[in-house]
């Protein structure tokens, strides 16, 4: 009798929770109003909000999204290239101080206004008015002059020669140009644009900040026009909702570095319902070891270290494929960094272990940590507490060089405090990761020479620093391209043979898009976006 | 009863003057100094000159006490300065983006009050009836479950598996149904315990007895007499929770990309946006504060003993 009232009880409490789950879901079936995707639109998830489109600012405006709408003057292809865009050719002076750019015609910005070297003077004057703001980009501090030739012909005169001029035009920001149209009324775009006109390839349609912004494809465009007809970014801060959406099918595409988790994506590469694609490196990975720190002062020490561990398998094991073993300090598709002889170093912790007793760091009986002179070998390693990668990596070198008699301590620090420290050169070991394309490598090699960075102070007890930092100056200043070529040659030679930056993997985009989604190819420009070729093959 | 509502509107003043000190002295906590944080954002090569210059912009090189004063007097006036980033007054920003959030908040209160409601009294009348149980289950699952995680089982459920409802995003109702189901959850937890306890208290009281004599039935005790008088408690916690609400959205916003203030304080975090920052952390007092004052005053019209009461003692 009693169990009989108790279950009679648990029944009507199930019954009601089906009821209640089942009211619930009726009343949201009539909500399935699965936004049908536009015939010819790709849909794409961001974390941030695209930002405000004027091509002259840095964040909060997003750099993929800058580049739809703005051209350059030159573009960055694969391997390093340099390839006429805006500018059909130019002419360097033999002093390699004044650039005469041929500018395209018939190009038109997105308002029907014709693109020409007046336009090209003002978007550089209003740059320039604002030089603090761009003081990182080298030649923008060199410009002492701009002129209009004629109507198709633009004059950029430097004070110095500077070679890596060409480069850094294929910048996304801020040498990109906007139209007449676009100007506020004092000219001064720092403060913003009145419009976004461009030249580019989309134009910018609808925009609701934080939410969504929809690009369509510019009907004018010179160039090879986008096979789809408008590309939507929505804007999800978070990697799994992100992932959640995708495969619900809201998103067309995820790309990026470090947008989707690599559980999430491996997951998903397994259903094998998803296309994915790697891009080429776009930067290394790299640890620095601050020679300044007497147990790395060594070289010695420092390439036992290199020799301590397996990168092949860190590497492997960690990004689980999603990064590349890497043997250079800069990656070799950049221009002037495909023929780098370094010393090969292979994992050899025998040899290791050699090289750490030469140098006088000797284990002593009982004990698990090498010494010397009564101070042991011990040492700290700075990472971003953010990025799993690094801390797994930095987890992964305590555990190999342990078992070399190396004790590695380790310091999860925010990314701030990271970079204050590097550059205040507060630190034994640090993770490190160039610019990339098309930065590199001549920004690298400013890094590395000017003071405040924390590399000029890392590599202190380099005995031919002094010599290399003459060498790094003269680079940029080159206007002989062997010359500049050997320069960089022995300069990246030099600072990875001798041990304190140590290359550990190759950074790369990822990408995973659904199966309709055709033609999708990493632009070689690390900031530039992908939709030009993207296609949508049509369901029937 | 005016008197009250006077003296209620005083007490918040110092209240608020000790939120502003907080907002003001947090800058000296923090290691981040916001000289260099604005020239990190602003993308300026930072040399001591510089810093120097915005450090007395900002008035760091001051007092103390008269930047306290100085923010007191800002803030009267809704001035919460520029934010880094944007370049925009922290306001405007701000202000751009709370209803959203506020929409997010009134939906979530709306599912946590029709739902706890009927299910704490009911609970709290028969209890260990079926709706009792019910009302456990759900209370121990609010609770318990951390709101992120529900928020990706829901949409995992409701969206990925069932397609019923959008995964994330802002527009229609739909999109409203899920971020405002993960945020009530746990206020239907809480309210229902709180109105389920305070109806079987009530029900011992000598006035329901008395209403028995005198013949009322028994459907009109409860409504007219238990409802009124337990739904006290759970008022005063709705209250506490109405700051509680606006400022807990900033996991939900996150994972339901909802357009929310909450999500543009996160993005001000990693960007060191110091002013976004301070706003937020002064208007989430604010919003404490306030709610704490209005549950008052609604109380005070439900029960008017309690500013009769405080009458008296003065």
């Amino acid at each position: 009798m009693i169990s009989g009232r108790i279950s009679s009880k648990i029944k009507i409490t199930f019954v009601l929770m089906l009821a209640f789950s089942i009211l619930l879901a009726g009343c949201t079936t009539s909500g399935n109003s699965t936004e049908k995707t536009h015939e010819n639109m790709v849909t794409m998830a961001w974390p941030r909000d695209i930002g405000e489109m004027n091509p002259h600012v840095y964040n909060p405006s997003q750099l993929f999204a800058q580049s739809m709408v703005y051209e350059p003057l030159v573009t960055y292809e694969a391997g390093g290239k340099l390839k006429p865009h805006l500018a059909e050719s130019w002419d360097i002076s033999n002093d390699g101080k004044v650039y005469t750019f041929h500018l395209r015609k018939n190009v038109k910005f997105s308002d029907g206004t014709t693109f020409n070297a007046k336009i090209v003077k003002k978007n550089f004057d209003s740059i320039l008015k604002h030089t603090e703001l761009h003081s990182w980009l080298g030649f923008l501090s060199k410009i002492a002059q701009t002129e209009v030739i004629d109507d198709h012909t633009f004059k950029l005169t430097l004070t110095e020669p500077y070679y890596p001029t060409i480069q850094e035009l294929a910048v996304v920001r801020p040498v990109r140009f906007l139209g007449e149209a676009g100007f506020p009324k004092d000219g001064d775009t720092s403060k913003g644009v009145a419009k976004p006109v461009g030249t580019g390839p989309w134009v910018l349609e609808e925009h609701k900040a934080d939410e969504y912004a929809v690009f369509k494809r510019n009907e004018h465009y010179w160039g090879e026009k986008p096979k789809v007809e408008k590309i939507k970014v929505k804007v999800i801060p978070d990697a799994e909702t992100r992932v959640l959406a995708f495969e619900k099918g809201e998103l067309d595409l995820i790309y990026g570095e470090g947008v989707i988790s690599l559980d999430a994506f491996k997951q998903l590469q397994a259903t094998g319902q998803y296309e994915t694609s790697l891009s080429e490196p776009v930067a290394t990975r790299q640890l620095v070891m601050n020679t300044k720190k007497e147990q790395l002062s060594d070289e010695r020490v420092r390439q036992a270290l290199h020799y301590g561990f397996d990168k092949e398998a860190l590497v492997k094991g960690i990004t689980s494929g999603l990064e590349e073993k890497a043997d250079h300090i800069l990656p070799t598709d950049f221009p002037y960094t495909s023929d780098i002889d370094v010393k090969q170093i292979n994992y050899d912790p025998e040899k290791a272990k050699a090289l750490l007793d030469a140098a006088g760091w000797k284990l002593p009986n009982g004990k698990t940590v090498r010494e010397k002179d009564g101070k042991p070998l011990e040492f700290s390693l700075m990472y971003d507490s953010a990025e799993s990668i690094q801390k797994t990596m930095a987890e992964t070198l305590q555990a190999e060089w342990a078992a070399i008699g190396v004790k590695l301590n380790l310091e999860g620090v925010e990314l701030a405090t990271q970079v204050k420290r590097f550059k205040a050169n507060e630190f034994d070991m640090n993770f490190f990761s160039n610019y990339g394309a098309p930065y590199d490598p001549h920004t690298f090699l400013n890094i590395v020479s000017s003071k405040g960075f924390g590399f000029n102070e890392a590599i202190s007890a380099y005995p031919n620093k002094d010599e290399l930092i003459k060498q790094m100056a003269k680079v940029p200043q080159t206007t002989d391209e062997k010359e500049r070529q050997e320069l960089y040659s022995s300069i990246l030679k030099s600072l990875q043979d001798q041990g304190a930056i140590v290359p550990v993997s190759y950074i790369k985009k990822t990408a995973i898009y659904q199966k309709n989604i055709s033609n999708f190819t990493f632009p070689a420009n690390r900031d530039e976006h992908p939709f030009t070729g993207i296609r949508i093959k049509q369901q029937h | 009863m005016g008197n009250y509502i006077l003296k209620r509107i005083m007490s918040i003043i110092p209240v608020f003057l000790l939120a502003a000190l907080l907002t003001t002295g947090m800058i000296h906590l923090s290691p981040v100094d916001p000289a260099e944080a604005y020239l990190a954002a602003a993308h300026i090569q930072p040399t001591d000159e510089i810093l120097a210059q915005k450090r007395h912009e900002f008035g760091l090189d001051q007092p103390f006490f008269i930047q306290y004063v100085n923010s007191v007097l800002k803030i009267c006036q809704l001035d919460f300065g520029i934010s880094y980033v944007s370049n925009q007054p922290v306001w405007d920003e701000v202000a751009h983006r709370m209803p959203a959030t506020i929409e997010l908040a009134l939906g979530s209160l709306m599912i946590a009050v029709l739902v706890s409601v009927p299910l704490g009294f009911l609970a709290g009348i028969k209890r260990n009836g079926a709706v009792d149980h019910i009302s456990r289950f759900i209370s121990f699952f609010g609770a318990s479950i951390p709101t992120f995680w529900l928020g990706y089982m829901l949409v995992f459920f409701f969206s990925v598996q069932l397609d019923l409802l959008p995964v994330e995003g802002i527009g229609t109702w739909q999109h409203l149904v899920l971020p405002s189901m993960t945020l009530a959850l746990p206020l239907i937890a809480m309210y229902t315990r709180l109105l389920r306890a305070s109806v079987i208290e009530n029900l011992q009281e000598p006035y329901v007895q008395f209403a028995r004599i005198r013949g009322m039935t028994r459907m009109n005790i409860m409504a007219k007499h238990v409802l009124r008088m337990a739904i006290s408690p759970m008022i005063t916690g709705l209250g506490m929770n109405l700051g509680k609400l606006l400022t807990g959205t900033i996991i939900v916003e996150v994972v339901f990309s909802w357009p929310g203030f909450g999500r543009y304080f996160i993005e001000a975090i990693f960007n060191r946006d110091i002013p976004v920052i301070q706003c937020y952390v002064f208007l989430a007092a604010a919003f404490f504060i306030l709610s704490n004052l209005i549950v008052d005053l609604i109380q005070m019209y439900i029960d008017p003993r309690i500013s009769r009461k405080e009458g008296q003692h003065r």
